[in-house]
């Protein structure tokens, strides 16, 4: 399933914007020293080393750059900065002035692949998690919206509007990804981040430092239902291991 | 054929926080000195040309016309980037001292990366740092107790060095002490010049200063020498 990417016209987003702080959980527009023009990458922890991974040539990775610059435009600002991408593909632009604004600027399907500089000629492919169980090492960039289950037991994720902040409960059974997260996180609030393409990680204590681990993936039927009329942006795989066990 | 080097490759973007050869004066050694907000000097010596050579040397290796920015780091390595992906090459060790010596009316002035004011007398630690900007930038870690400097091993990559990493999180704390209290909690950068001189811009009334840290002495906990090949 080939990445695509339909731009939209800058419209203002009110709908959950879930956005962990730090540089590496989110996408950028930067210069690409290479190309000398601006082009979307995510940034990889590995060690004491960060790795700028740049999208995959092409013409949709061209045009989200592009657009992602309109959309900052729109708002005020000009070279390049942040922008999200949400598990339905939808593309979210914060304001780079900091004032809390935030526009859709279109939206991607199918595979997302950025370089990988600490294996020069690999790709990363944001939707691969053909061979990992829940608990493995999380071998891609840790980046996606952060979504929270509750001490309580239930997934929410948080909405910030003109009235305040609410937190709105997932409604539908999400059993499976509940049990999950315990297997890593048995007690307590557990942050998790479900990537552009329906993975699902989370981070695990080690004792010193927190390292991301893979849980899953969300559910078509089974997770929130989008701003707009779309989908989750889930590739299909030939076996996750989620499924296998469910067989 | 040019070694590259791939310890604290500084990366400074200001003229006057790097040495310049200039070949069209006869291969001064040159470095800008802002002596006050609306005069800047340009101070020059022709007193080294066994370092000019060494620079020059590795332009030649790179095919690249000789002269440019160079840096001495505090193990006293001379480090020349390349023009075109500002990659770093060792071209030796030098340990003359670079000072730059003019007249000024009815004075001689000496200006160089040691803690002496224009009038000839020693800057205190805290005091306003008078001495030439240039050295290698590390960066004091936010909340003060850790000192990292970065590099880029291969392309696409940034890799964090941290002192506490090479000598421990209480000798990294140590050390660190020195620059928090320059630096403050919120950390950033200082620098260190080949006298082993440490200073650190801070933003004053709007207006950025330098400040004397102190000097690293031999026996301070520090990053090793990066040793080319090694």
């Amino acid at each position: 399933m080939a990445f695509t990417f339909h731009h939209a016209e800058p419209k203002i987003w009110t709908g959950p914007y879930g956005r962990i702080p730090g540089e590496t959980t989110v996408f950028h527009v930067r210069m690409h020293p290479r190309k000398a023009q601006m082009w979307p990458l995510v940034l990889m922890a590995k060690d004491s080393d960060l790795g700028s991974c740049w999208a995959v040539d092409g013409p949709e990775a061209d045009e989200l750059a592009k657009t992602v610059l309109k959309a900052k435009g729109f708002l005020g600002g000009g070279s390049g900065g942040e922008f999200l991408i949400n598990e339905f593909g939808q593309v979210l632009v914060p304001s780079p002035s900091g004032d809390g604004r935030r526009v859709y600027a279109g939206r991607v399907e199918g595979r997302l692949r950025f370089e990988n500089p600490f294996d020069p000629g690999a790709a990363i492919d944001l939707s691969e998690d053909s061979g990992l169980s829940c608990g493995d090492p999380w071998p891609i960039p840790y980046v996606g919206c952060q979504y929270n289950l509750a001490a309580g037991g239930w997934v929410y994720t948080t909405l910030e509007t003109r009235d305040g902040t609410t937190y709105p409960r997932l409604q539908s059974d999400c059993t499976y990804l509940i049990q999950s997260l315990r297997r890593i996180r048995p007690t307590g609030a557990v942050r998790f981040i479900v990537n552009p393409c329906g993975l699902v990680a989370t981070k695990r204590h080690d004792g010193s430092q927190w390292h991301p681990v893979y849980v899953g993936r969300v559910r078509v039927g089974a997770w929130f239902e989008a701003e707009g009329s779309c989908g989750l942006n889930v590739v299909p795989q030939a076996a996750t291991v989620i499924s296998r066990k469910r067989r | 054929m040019a070694i590259r080097f791939e310890g604290n490759c500084t990366a400074n973007v200001s003229d006057d926080a790097k040495y310049h050869i200039k070949v069209s004066k006869g291969g001064h050694i040159e470095i800008p000195y802002e002596f006050d907000e609306s005069d800047q000097w340009l101070l020059a010596t022709k007193s080294h040309p066994e370092l000019v050579t060494m620079v020059n040397q590795v332009r030649l290796e790179l095919n690249e016309n000789p002269g440019g920015a160079f840096y001495i780091n505090e193990f006293k390595q001379v480090l020349v980037p390349d023009r075109k992906d500002k990659i770093y090459y060792l071209a030796g060790t030098y340990s003359e001292p670079l000072r730059f010596t003019f007249s000024d009316c009815n004075r001689d002035i000496t200006i160089s990366g040691e803690p002496i004011d224009l009038g000839g007398d020693p800057t205190p630690i805290g005091g306003e740092w008078k001495g030439l900007h240039h050295g290698i930038r590390y960066t004091l870690a936010a909340g003060g107790n850790d000192i990292y400097y970065t590099c880029f091993p291969r392309p696409d990559v940034k890799r964090t060095i941290k002192l506490s990493k090479e000598v421990g999180p209480e000798a990294a704390a140590q050390i660190a002490s020195k620059v928090k209290a320059i630096k403050g909690f919120q950390g950033g950068r200082f620098y260190i010049n080949e006298w082993r001189e440490m200073f650190a811009p801070r933003l004053e009334d709007d207006e950025t200063m330098y400040f004397y840290i102190g000097r690293l002495q031999p026996d301070d906990p520090w990053f090793p020498i990066h040793r080319c090949g090694v």
